[in-house]
């Protein structure tokens, strides 16, 4: 799978390289808007992620020509705008997702792979880690082949555990991705916490593992080892 | 006291004195003229007499005008002019006369003569010009007041207008004072003073913004490259003591970040940048936040009931009307305890957010400034409150906390 990051900020596009790099994927990388088209000229990419505020020129007009030349290329745009306008825009010129800054790694390759799920894996994209199965499709999840009832937020945690394995996922990034706006207040009233809690006893209850391993003062981790 | 009354009193002070002074000067040389055409009147009838008597001619008597008297012996009247009182017996009163008396000696004979003329024809005279003269100046006085009442309206109208530009000046809006000369050396100077006054305090205001704007755009970046090098770290499993490290500064950093997003949303929002106005259905809105918020309260045991007095309905941004609902509600569940009812009541031009307290809030015109925060919940940023006061300012609305029947409230008054 074959990716390109466009990011004029060195070290948001290193991060970003570096933790998709280590998921899998080839990564490119281009700082500016001339690399950018120069590269989506010349070469086939699976995903783009394009920041918009370049320093010579708009993102936007990369998508653009992108779209012209090879329409089956994904583009997930990253901005710091967080103004609707250039949402709705990026949208309509065909960016599959939109991601405002600043963002979590764990939430920015949860979109990359749901992006792929969509765009690749159209027949079956059922998600399988060790005796979890997710199909996302039709938000059912069995454990050993028999289903589990999960509620929305645990189904949501559960995928975004699975999406991000052998990553430590911070408190952080699991309330923003769940409670969006509200994530203070999650903060607040510990519910990753009670979550996780209520998540672990019904895999386990189901006669699955319990992969979610405390990583004493950040997060958890989904794990198999 | 208006300049005007003060300055009308010093000015009938000071003319109130200059005519009494002026009314004492006229009456004494009015009263001399008349005295001294009197005196010689009195003479010349004294000199005619003595030609008469001279003349060998008889001398007509008609006291008290005229009265010769032979000296023989026997008092004599003093000489010269004298101020007397007659009795009159036809208005059967004294009167007042002026006399004048002479000793003369005519053909060897000693006359005294007396020649007198009535005084009341003299006081009345000066009467009557005591009177006008009280009359014109009471018509002076009144003109006066009159003209100067007239002439201050006008003359005061382009300061009247500057009071009113500066009443509707306002800082955030970008417009200028705009007043227009008055062609009145002073007003102008005033007004040139305020043009630069308000000119600069404005740009001052916008450099500020562009600053606080600036300066929250700048720090994006840079938190947003620690976050994600924090996020990479922690990937390579360090030591416990080091990710005990690693989480205290990412708990920092994240706290950062959304105090940055909090301050650009303020400056968004005071900038005036969320265009889009569209009809928005408060009565949607809060039902959708309290969807969102559906299993966190549940898991506080948290109620929130929803009470509805009519439709709410305003022009707005729909993004504004969430933030402003979500920060309120937040709010409302953030000072809750578990188990208590938070209470949502909306109403044609209203709404308001309750939750259950056991006293008042202390200060609470300072609820809505900037990083006011209740002592005991250092959780919070403390902007949340100021930027419900903001989007009700950008719309015009009231917001205002209040304490009643053991529960606080925040009430949004929309329209008059």
């Amino acid at each position: 799978m074959k990716m390109l990051i466009v990011e004029d900020e060195a070290g948001i596009r290193e991060s970003i390289s570096d933790y998709l790099r280590r998921e899998g994927y080839i990564c490119e990388e281009a700082a500016d808007y001339r690399t950018a088209d120069e590269k989506v000229e010349l070469y086939a990419y699976d995903l783009i992620i394009l920041d918009i505020t370049l320093p010579d020129g708009n993102g936007l007009d990369v998508l653009r020509n992108l779209k012209k030349r090879r329409p089956e290329t994904g583009v997930l745009i990253v901005s710091a705008k967080n103004a609707l306008d250039d949402k709705i825009t990026g949208l309509d010129l065909g960016a599959d997702d939109y991601l405002t800054k600043p963002f979590h790694l764990p939430e920015l390759n949860a979109r990359v792979k749901a992006l792929l799920r969509r765009r690749i894996s159209q027949g079956n994209p059922t998600i399988v880690f060790e005796e979890i199965e997710v199909d996302p499709m039709n938000n059912v999840i069995q454990v050993n082949g028999s289903p589990v009832e999960l509620s929305k937020k645990e189904y949501d945690l559960l995928l975004y555990f699975i999406t991000n394995k052998n990553r430590v996922l911070t408190k952080a990034a699991i309330a923003e991705h769940l409670w969006g706006d509200y994530m203070d207040l999650a903060d607040n009233f510990d519910l990753v916490y009670s979550h996780v809690k209520n998540l672990r006893k019904k895999i386990v209850q189901s006669g699955g593992q319990d992969y979610i391993r405390t990583v004493y003062g950040m997060g958890y981790k989904f794990t198999g080892q | 006291m208006k300049l005007l009354e003060i300055n009308n009193r010093i000015f009938f002070r000071f003319t109130g004195l200059l005519l009494l002074i002026g009314a004492a000067l006229f009456y004494w040389a009015v009263n001399r003229i008349i005295r001294r055409e009197i005196d010689e009147k009195l003479l010349v009838n004294q000199q005619r007499t003595v030609q008469l008597l001279e003349q060998g001619r008889a001398v007509p008597q008609f006291a008290p005008i005229v009265e010769v008297r032979m000296m023989t012996g026997g008092a004599y009247r003093p000489g010269g002019y004298r101020d007397t009182l007659i009795y009159d017996p036809v208005e059967k009163e004294n009167e007042p006369y002026r006399q004048l008396v002479a000793q003369v000696e005519v053909s060897g004979q000693s006359y005294e003569i007396t020649n007198r003329t009535s005084l009341v024809e003299s006081e009345d005279l000066l009467l009557a010009i005591g009177i006008c003269t009280l009359g014109l100046a009471l018509l002076l006085f009144i003109g006066l007041i009159w003209l100067n009442r007239r002439s201050a309206q006008r003359l005061w109208q382009p300061f009247h207008r500057q009071l009113e530009a500066l009443r509707q000046f306002s800082l955030a809006r970008s417009e200028t004072l705009g007043i227009d000369p008055s062609g009145i050396d002073e007003f102008d100077e005033l007004r040139d003073a305020l043009q630069q006054l308000t000119d600069k305090v404005q740009a001052d205001y916008r450099s500020l913004k562009a600053f606080t704007e600036n300066a929250s755009h700048e720090l994006q970046t840079p938190l947003a490259i620690i976050r994600s090098r924090i996020e990479s770290l922690i990937e390579c499993d360090p030591p416990e003591e080091q990710m005990h490290a690693l989480g205290t500064i990412y708990e920092a950093v994240n706290r950062l970040s959304r105090l940055n997003r909090s301050l650009l949303l303020l400056t968004k929002i005071e900038n005036r940048q969320f265009g889009e106005t569209v009809q928005v259905s408060f009565d949607e809105v809060i039902r959708e936040q309290v969807d969102m918020l559906a299993e966190l309260t549940e898991s506080e045991n948290l109620r929130i009931d929803l009470e509805s007095a009519g439709s709410l309905n305003a022009d707005a941004n729909r993004s504004l009307v969430e933030i402003l609902v979500k920060n309120l509600l937040e709010n409302a569940v953030r000072y809750s305890r578990p188990g208590d009812r938070i209470v949502v009541r909306s109403g044609p031009d209203f709404l308001m957010f309750s939750n259950p307290g056991t006293a008042p809030l202390e200060q609470p015109d300072q609820l809505f400034q900037r990083f006011h925060k209740i002592s005991g919940h250092n959780a919070s940023l403390g902007l949340g409150l100021a930027i419900v006061k903001e989007i009700c300012g950008v719309y015009g609305w009231a917001v205002a906390y209040e304490f009643s029947g053991g529960m606080h409230a925040f009430r949004v008054r929309l329209g008059g």
